[in-house]
């Protein structure tokens, strides 16, 4: 595992990620998120993210990713000074159902 | 800029062509016109700094992909340390939005690299409209600033050049 992903705190995670499901409400559905790295090596979060399938695009998709970068990345402002790069990708209620186990791009 | 907002748009119509069904190749061409919404976009602002018009295309074949990628890779880094470090000055601004520019690139880039190339995984609209949305974010925040000092270096930085030695 990269060195920068051993410093990352899993509590310090959970926590920001229940502040921004408090925040963004009945948009966003679940948080998932994993510890790794991104095909060129270096470490990263991997978010995933389901949304309600109204929020899933268009400028509501555009204003709920903006609210939710903004409060996960003011909170894990740390994980970007250690070099730990923050990834996401969404999926609609309906996907996900669809989808479940199946891998996120 | 105008053919680059064209890909943009066809890119819309892709996402939206099979709804509510969806079809893996409108999707991933979706996301890939995105793509080259944005790479179009850059490079055409780029030459569109040479006088000699009839070169242009000429020049616009310079450009690398993989190059384009490590220009934004550094760019989003220099970004995060002007804006840490230089919280709310107008400096600060202009690198948060050459930071949209560049994590959009990235993003979408690594996305174009699965759609066309990886058929394991399986496409579904969200995941075409957040390249859409990844490409509208960057052609504003580059519209914001593409006259400031720091968008035109970030231009020259698509290029590959290197560093003089010291």
């Amino acid at each position: 595992m990269h060195l920068a992903l051993t410093l990352v705190e899993p509590k310090e995670i959970e926590a920001a990620i229940a502040e921004a499901r408090q925040a963004l409400g009945s948009e966003v559905v679940d948080i998932l998120y994993e510890l790794g790295e991104d095909e060129s090596g270096d470490p990263g979060i991997f978010y995933r993210i389901v949304l309600k399938d109204a929020y899933s695009r268009g400028t509501r998709l555009g204003e709920v990713k903006k609210r939710l970068r903004a409060i996960l990345d003011h909170k894990l402002d740390q994980l970007s000074k250690w070099g730990v790069i923050a990834h996401f990708s969404y999926r609609n209620e309906s996907e996900h159902a669809e989808l479940r186990n199946r891998p996120w791009l | 800029m105008r053919y680059a907002r064209q890909l943009l748009e066809l890119a819309r119509v892709l996402a939206a062509l099979d709804a509510p069904e969806t079809r893996q190749a409108s999707l991933r061409r979706s996301a890939s016109t995105a793509y080259y919404a944005l790479l179009h976009l850059l490079i055409s602002e780029a030459v569109s700094n040479w006088s000699s018009y009839e070169h242009r295309p000429a020049l616009a074949r310079v450009f690398e992909h993989g190059k384009i990628r490590t220009a934004c890779v550094n760019a989003r880094a220099e970004a995060v340390r002007v804006t840490k470090s230089q919280t709310g000055s107008s400096e600060a601004l202009v690198q948060e939005h050459l930071r949209v520019v560049a994590e959009s690139f990235l993003r979408v880039h690594s996305r174009r690299e699965l759609a066309d190339y990886d058929m394991r995984p399986e496409w579904r609209d969200t995941d075409a409209w957040d390249a859409i949305d990844d490409v509208s974010n960057a052609f504003e925040s580059w519209e914001a600033i593409r006259h400031d000092p720091a968008a035109q270096a970030f231009l020259v930085s698509l290029f590959g050049t290197r560093r003089r030695a010291e």
